[in-house]
């Protein structure tokens, strides 16, 4: 694990609630996608939510005995404990005693073994990556000047011109690439952060090129651009089935 | 040598040609038929995978309304054999077991009945009122209209009369609908018709924070006018706010969308959604300029009334120079997530700015009503429906971290007007935007130093907070002004934005070392004078010095003209209002006539349809139809009798009219030539011949009524040849009409044939009207060959 990681599993070890409340802003809206995947016909929204809370909360027990030696990704981690709130919860509705006088960490360990690729579920993990990649747009959007990131939306994410940026927002054709630049290499170091603080193994690492987002500019928009719209619809998707709950 | 370049040079001009129409016709041809293909394809799996999910849906909520019915069958002795031994306990988790299992299979029931088969033909929409508004509905229904007997017993509400209730909100508050006494009216001319009392009791469930949080700015909301009266004992805590109503904004949205074509808002919509925005940051404006923070800005709070949005619910008003820490209270999705991180980090209220989380609600509030949805995440949040990038721009920048946004409500309000201004929202830049050229820092830096130097704000600004107000802080609240000396009598009004005013204002500080001596000159409104002369003279060499202070009144003009302008901005909207909500006044009365006429019409079809006649009556009703039909045939039967008699005598009448017309010479035969060669000579010819033995025997023949002519070959029938056939009432009525008695048909022969002889029909009125009987000379089918020569004998 690299410094960042381990920074950060520190600082959720000691109750850091700014830690615990990233988590919940960051990889939320993933979890609560994947346990209504699962849970679908079963469990209903609030329960969804509830059970998403539940996953931090154990999660929050078992990260004094989390081994880093043992390389299990972040995500399957996460998953795992997921997972096994949502089976405690099925478990206590079919009044079953399965599972009972056993810790949350007995079922852990078992998701725990040394990931070998992307195999517990390809879709789960393509959106913990996209996750990540939303913290590190959100993280840049505070740091650079309010123009500067509209600029950067506008043509990136909007998908408008250069020329129309420009023009909607009265400044020249070279400021716009300014503007662009300037927050394309800020966008840079923030997602290197955030994908170290979020990754466990050095597989996780690598899946920023794996995306596209490569050193090449246009490879970069096109590829981040892409991430957010499809982040964007999932985070839509939770925020619709959230509202039917009020 | 030359017609071998030639050809060189075709072949390449048609290698040219072939590779053009290769790259220009070709290419597009496959790519569409591609694309084509592909569609096709597409929708066939789509199609698939429709019918795919409706057959495997219904089966699997087949089997589940099955499984349920089989529970409920095996849970159902079970919980009358524990009825039957008493043991309650358990019956009743049983019976709960047993409602679950009824639940499900009404919900499954419902699919397949009606759900999974309308989807399945793309009508899922007809079940949107049904699955998503009927039960919006039903969740907010009111509660009781009247507080508990507890609350009655103590000591209820004096002055106020309740005459109904509304939903209770997060706090777990009752909320009162309630109307005024008249002696509480008594005196304040703008006291509202109507009232709400937010009513806590620790008895119902209320909890002491939630009271110390509700009351914590309460005496800075009575300075803006927002609440009227409160009350506290030790069972109870209540206030009393003025009541507004209508729908809230969420609701209001749900209708724009439905009547928009989906796309998004149109410019009607658009204007209109922005005058409510801007009457929200006009009402925001006056709380963060009377030292308040709403912090609960969400659609469900925005009432929605005569076309104006109040802000209701301050359950969380906070004084902005609070001491307390902030909390994490609010509404998901409308609350700055910064807060929250804030809240987390133990900042204090004052250190922050709370004007600055209310400006970022009105650009979650402001998204909601853009896009139909919640800001999925703040400043990220995508627009999927269309509408005008300035104003995009402002959702955004209201939402930016908390540094980059707005500073001020003027300045999203500056911004706004610009947008609802356009004649074309949507072709207004951002760049256009007062915001981008710099005015909004200094308009920021304006309300600041305002701000300071206002000791009204500033006094209201600490009403509430921990800081206990200063010696010369008065604070205004209703009917009176209270002090750290006491409370004095002073009348008190409400100007149109609804802040309290006082009658007159509060006295300016005494100079320092003395206290001048007053004299009240009008006891009713509390104004006086001070008497002291070296006060007056003091205050009269600060008039002269005022005077001379030509900068100082020039600055004073300039403000005076800033409030003008913002009076009459103010004018307009309200008249703008006023001019829209007589708009919608029209509309919604027509709404509602056409609502009740709709009503009242299935109310009689309703009325008609669920009539069923008993048994009895139906065989009352069968028995009494018959008898009529019994008693009515004979007099029906007589009645045709005699109509035909009547008929008939009209016939005669008709020929005697036609006698007459003829002068008593004979009856008119109107002459029908249908020969196919009638206008041959000959054939004339032996038609003239025709018509002149009719004359000789005392029939007047009619070859000119072109009318007649007309009239009869359209009531005759064509293949009517025959004169003993019975007429056709038609052609009887014709004849009548034009006083004939009868026809003089000259046709090719019956056979059909090309024959040129005339083959002549006579075709009479009724049996009887033959004047010249016997005719045995007249020409009938029978002799008429005789009669008439043919072409040989000529």
């Amino acid at each position: 694990m690299n410094t960042l990681t381990t920074s950060f599993v520190k600082r959720l070890r000691d109750r850091d609630d700014a830690a615990w409340f990233e988590l919940w802003e960051v990889f939320g809206p993933v979890l609560r996608v994947q346990l209504s995947k699962w849970g679908r016909g079963r469990i209903g929204v609030e329960t969804v939510r509830d059970l998403t809370q539940e996953t931090l909360a154990a999660l929050s027990d078992s990260i004094d005995r989390y081994d880093p030696t043992r390389g299990a990704r972040f995500s399957t981690w996460l998953l795992a404990i997921a997972k096994h709130a949502l089976g405690d919860e099925i478990d206590r509705r079919m009044a079953l005693k399965r599972g009972a006088g056993r810790k949350a960490i007995a079922f852990d360990e078992r998701y725990m073994a040394k990931a070998s690729g992307i195999d517990a579920d390809r879709v789960y993990e393509q959106n913990v990556f996209r996750a990540k990649v939303y913290a590190a747009i959100r993280k840049t959007e505070p740091e650079v000047d309010f123009l500067q990131f509209q600029v950067y939306r506008m043509r990136v994410f909007d998908g408008q011109s250069g020329k129309q940026v420009a023009e909607q927002l009265g400044v020249s054709e070279p400021t716009v690439s300014r503007h662009l630049q300037r927050v394309r290499d800020l966008l840079r170091r923030r997602l290197a952060e955030t994908i170290a603080t979020y990754s466990f193994t050095k597989e996780e690492q690598r899946e920023v090129q794996r995306a596209g987002l490569s050193d090449d500019d246009l490879m970069f928009d096109d590829a981040l651009g892409e991430i957010y719209h499809q982040q964007s619809r999932l985070i839509l998707e939770d925020e619709a089935a959230a509202s039917q709950a009020f | 040598m030359t017609y071998g370049i030639l050809s060189i040079l075709v072949f390449c001009f048609v290698i040219v040609v072939v590779i053009l129409a290769v790259l220009f016709l070709i290419v597009p041809l496959l790519r569409g038929i591609g694309w084509l293909i592909g569609g096709f394809f597409k929708s066939l799996g789509w199609l698939i995978g429709h019918v795919f999910e409706f057959i495997s849906g219904m089966l699997r909520d087949t089997v589940r309304f099955v499984g349920a019915l089989i529970a409920g069958v095996v849970l159902l002795p079970v919980m009358l054999l524990n009825v039957v031994i008493g043991r309650w306990s358990a019956a009743g988790h049983f019976g709960r077991s047993m409602k679950r299992e009824c639940s499900v299979a009404g919900v499954c029931l419902y699919r397949v009945v009606l759900q999974r088969p309308l989807r399945f033909l793309l009508l899922g929409g007809l079940l949107e009122g049904l699955e998503q508004r009927v039960d919006e509905a039903v969740l907010a229904m009111p509660p009781a209209d009247q507080p508990t007997r507890r609350a009655w017993r103590s000591g209820q509400f004096d002055g106020y009369t309740i005459v109904g209730s509304l939903p209770s909100g997060g706090s777990g508050a009752k909320l009162y609908i309630a109307e005024p006494q008249p002696h509480k009216r008594a005196g304040h001319r703008d006291f509202p018709k109507r009232v709400v009392i937010k009513y806590f009791t620790l008895s119902d469930g209320s909890t002491l924070p939630q009271i110390v949080r509700e009351s914590r700015a309460l005496e800075a909301a009575k300075q803006l006018g927002l609440v009227l009266e409160h009350g506290m004992d030790e069972h109870r805590f209540f206030y009393v706010m003025p009541y507004h109503h209508g729908d809230h904004l969420g609701i209001i949205t749900r209708q724009l969308h439905g009547e928009s074509d989906g796309q998004g808002l149109g410019r009607g919509q658009l204007a209109e959604v922005i005058s409510y925005i801007e009457d929200l940051l006009g009402t925001l404006s006056r709380y963060h300029r009377g030292g308040l923070w709403h912090k609960d800005v969400k659609p469900e709070n925005l009432i929605v009334h005569d076309g104006r949005v109040h802000l209701v619910d301050l359950g969380l008003v906070t004084p902005l120079r609070s001491a307390m820490t902030l909390t994490t209270h609010g509404t998901e999705y409308f609350r700055d997530p910064e807060m929250v991180r804030m809240a987390i980090r133990g900042v204090k209220v004052h250190q922050v700015d709370g004007a600055k989380f209310d400006i970022y609600a009105v650009g979650a509030v402001l998204y909601f009503i853009i896009e139909g949805t919640f800001p999925a995440h703040g400043g990220l949040s995508t627009f999927d429906k269309k509408s005008p990038e300035a104003l995009r721009w402002i959702i955004r920048r209201a939402m930016a971290d908390y540094n980059k946004r707005y500073e001020t409500t003027e300045q999203v309000l500056a911004d706004l007007e610009i947008v609802r201004a356009a004649a074309d929202p949507f072709a207004v830049k951002p760049a256009e935007l007062p915001s981008m050229r710099g005015p909004g820092e200094v308009a920021a830096q304006d309300f600041e130093s305002e701000r300071a130097d206002d000791p009204q704000a500033q006094v209201v600004a600490s009403a509430g907070s921990p800081k206990p107000p200063s010696d010369e802080q008065r604070v205004k609240i209703w009917g009176a002004y209270v002090g750290p000396e006491g409370v004095k009598a002073g009348r008190v009004t409400v100007d149109d934005q609804g802040v309290g005013v006082g009658a007159q204002p509060p006295p300016p500080p005494a100079a320092a070392g003395r206290r001048p001596k007053l004299r009240v000159t009008n006891w009713w409104t509390g104004a006086y004078q001070a008497q002291d002369r070296r006060i007056a003279a003091d205050a009269a060499a600060a008039a002269a010095a005022a005077a001379a202070a030509g900068p100082a009144l020039g600055r004073a003009a300039r403000e005076f003209r800033g409030q003008a302008e913002v009076l009459r901005r103010r004018v307009r909207n309200q008249a703008v209002g006023a001019r829209r909500a007589a708009r919608e006044q029209i509309k919604t009365a027509r709404a509602r006539a056409r609502e009740m006429h709709r009503a009242a019409r299935n109310h009689r079809r309703q009325a008609l349809d669920q009539r069923q006649p008993s048994p009895m009556l139906a065989f009352l009703a069968v028995a009494v139809l018959l008898a009529g039909a019994f008693l009515l045939l004979p007099l029906t039967t007589e009645r045709s009798g005699r109509a035909e008699a009547q008929e008939l005598a009209r016939l005669a009448e008709a020929v005697a009219a036609a006698r007459a017309h003829t002068s008593g010479r004979g009856l008119s035969l109107l002459l029908v030539n249908d020969h196919p060669a009638a206008t041959d000579p000959l054939v004339q010819a032996k038609v003239n011949k025709i018509v002149q033995e009719h004359h000789d025997q005392g029939w007047v023949v009619l070859v000119d009524n072109r009318d007649a002519e007309v009239a009869v070959r359209k009531s005759l029938p064509a293949g009517m040849v025959d004169p003993g056939e019975p007429m056709p009432p038609l052609l009887i009525k014709t004849l009548l009409r034009y006083n004939l008695a009868g026809i003089l048909r000259i046709s090719s022969s019956p056979g059909g044939g090309e024959s040129p002889e005339p083959y002549v029909t006579r075709i009479v009125v009724g049996p009887s009207v033959d004047p010249m009987s016997p005719q045995p000379d007249v020409p009938t089918d029978d002799n008429v060959d005789e009669q008439v020569p043919d072409s040989e004998d000529r």
